[in-house]
């Protein structure tokens, strides 16, 4: 069950990624035939920064799913059990989570002082959305290291 | 209290919590000290979203994976076997230009010695290579082309240390043809027992016609950049453009609605790993600077060491230790803040410094007991990593006499400027 949810939220990831990477791959190039027209269109270049921005978050989500996010990995290639390799990434994952926690908490507060005192940005967006990018991203985050968590407890159960 | 939680984060980092996670973490602790405000964290990581060049990354590892994914590899390397097969030791002069054509795309992140390795490794055994110069070569060939445009580490370097990344992709140029020349020339050494090929022009036009989509792509590339048609930034999109029309529509190598979202999925996981720590590093940089920590860090230095040349020989042995102990982004994220500085006050040049920095991260990829190809190489191949350990030696010895050069002679860096 769990499995099959981190499955739909993977695979929903990666459609929004598709999408992000194809907008940001076609507005660029777009935005150099402006350029070479002598036509300035000046909300593309923004709206692909935080395309970047907001990949960057969608990326991470997929790279905390599988355990590829960049790290000093002195310890666990010592390990030859099982058990303590499992273990280990229950306790690096709880730690990651409180991190991406702080990154959320972060992110909100940020976000309520925007939307307070912020201002429309490009294409009429308010700032206040825009850098809620940060605690939106980080959630997504969070919610794939908290599958990870319950989903390996779920097979170490059923092997037992 | 604090000391207390920044030892319990370095344990965390040493027990392989992902290196973002560390950032923020010690960020917290630190702002948290500083009784500044946790919303500070988000301001700085929001300042990355601002950064122009950001979108180069995403892109141009899009188009490097693409190009992994696809039968290109197969056809530049027959191409240059076609051009270069016939010199003395001229397939693993070969192998070592290819692997350097296909790191400079792919920014070394492993994916030359995976993609590449299981063709040339048999290629170099057929030809009656010794199978512990070949096993070495692919290992040291994984990070080779580090240095040449558009590679991500020297964008990466280029964004983190505010050096314009045109710049950095000319400087590296040089250095990086030094590391092949002086590679290549251990590779005519131990082939000249080896059987040569010969050139055959009808075998090198055929190769040409296969390849004719991708010959272009470096000079598209550069060529607009240094032309000035186009900034790296429009350059990363042309590049991807161009890639995925060429595997796409042209080759089609690549299935439009089977391998692009794979592609996709797997170049973005690499950058959403690498923006991540950017991301997070923000945050620390900034108080690390704030705090003026790199100053500190300059007077201890400057009351043990006042000479420039021994200034740059333990920066080279501080950068090796660092290269094969850390990845090459996360180390380019956290390390160059800090020593930028101190690399001004010794008057370095920022551009000098850059190539310094990548070549000794280069080769910290092959140096024992950490350096990441050497366990990549082993995986791949099935060997025991003291076996990769043993056969990467002689060319660790080369590519150290290539780094004295290359610190020791600047304008081998700067002689574009």
């Amino acid at each position: 069950m769990i499995k099959k949810i981190d499955q739909c939220f993977e695979q929903s990831i990666k459609i929004l990624l598709v999408v992000c990477v194809l907008v940001m791959l076609l507005a660029t190039l777009l935005n150099i035939t402006f350029r070479w027209a002598e036509i300035a269109v000046l909300w593309i270049e923004p709206l692909v920064r935080h395309l970047v921005f907001f990949s960057a978050f969608l990326g991470g989500t997929l790279a905390a799913g599988s355990d590829q996010h960049i790290k000093i990995d002195l310890l666990s290639r010592t390990l030859k059990s099982e058990n303590s390799k499992f273990i280990l990434d229950k306790v690096i994952t709880l730690i990651t989570l409180l991190a991406v926690g702080f990154l959320i908490f972060s992110g909100i507060g940020l976000g309520e002082v925007e939307f307070e005192y912020g201002k429309k940005s490009f294409l009429g967006i308010h700032s206040g959305y825009l850098v809620s990018i940060i605690p939106v991203g980080a959630s997504l985050i969070g919610v794939r290291l908290f599958l990870r968590l319950l989903m390996n407890s779920k097979q170490i159960i059923k092997e037992e | 209290m604090e000391i207390l939680l920044y030892i319990g984060i370095l344990g965390f980092a040493l027990i392989g919590a992902p290196l973002f996670a560390i950032m923020l973490l010690v960020s917290v602790v630190a702002f948290h000290g500083a009784e500044i405000e946790l919303s500070a964290i988000a301001i700085e990581v929001y300042r990355m979203a601002s950064s122009p060049t950001l979108l180069t990354i995403p892109l141009f590892t899009f188009a490097g994976y693409m190009i992994a994914e696809s039968k290109s590899p197969q056809r530049l390397l027959k191409l240059t076997h076609a051009l270069l097969g016939w010199l003395p030791g001229g397939v693993a002069i070969v192998s070592l230009v290819i692997c350097a054509f296909f790191t400079a795309f792919t920014g070394a992140s492993g994916v030359t010695i995976i993609a590449l390795g299981g063709l040339i490794y048999p290629m170099l055994l057929q030809e009656k290579y010794d199978e512990k110069f070949s096993l070495g070569l692919i290992t040291t060939s994984g990070s080779l082309g580090l240095l040449f445009p558009p590679s991500l580490p020297i964008i990466l370097y280029g964004i983190v240390a505010k050096v314009d990344i045109d710049k950095l992709f000319l400087a590296g140029i040089v250095p990086g043809l030094l590391l092949i020349v002086i590679l290549s020339g251990y590779a005519i050494y131990k082939g000249q027992e080896v059987k040569r090929t010969p050139f055959e022009f009808k075998k090198l036009k055929e190769a040409l016609y296969e390849a004719r989509f991708e010959v272009p792509l470096p000079f598209l590339v550069l060529g607009g950049i240094y032309s000035g048609s186009f900034t790296p930034t429009e350059a990363s999109a042309i590049c991807a453009g161009y890639v995925l029309i060429m595997e796409c529509f042209l080759y089609k190598d690549i299935k439009l609605g089977k391998d692009l979202p794979r592609i996709i999925k797997d170049s973005m996981s690499l950058v959403g790993a690498i923006l991540m720590i950017l991301c997070c590093a923000l945050a620390l940089t900034n108080y690390l600077v704030d705090e003026e920590i790199p100053l500190q860090i300059l007077e201890f230095i400057q009351g043990a060491i006042s000479n420039k040349y021994v200034f740059l020989l333990f920066l080279n042995i501080f950068l090796l230790i660092v290269g094969a102990m850390m990845d090459i982004f996360s180390a380019i994220i956290v390390v160059v803040p800090l020593i930028l500085p101190i690399a001004q006050e010794f008057q370095i040049d920022p551009i000098h410094l850059a190539i310094i920095f990548l070549t000794n991260l280069e080769i910290g990829y092959i140096t024992p007991p950490v350096g990441i190809n050497l366990f990549i190489s082993s995986f791949r191949f099935k060997k025991p990593v003291v076996e990769l350990y043993k056969v990467a030696v002689p060319y660790l010895v080369l590519l150290l006499i290539a780094l004295v050069l290359i610190t020791y002679i600047p304008q081998l860096s700067l002689l574009w400027f």
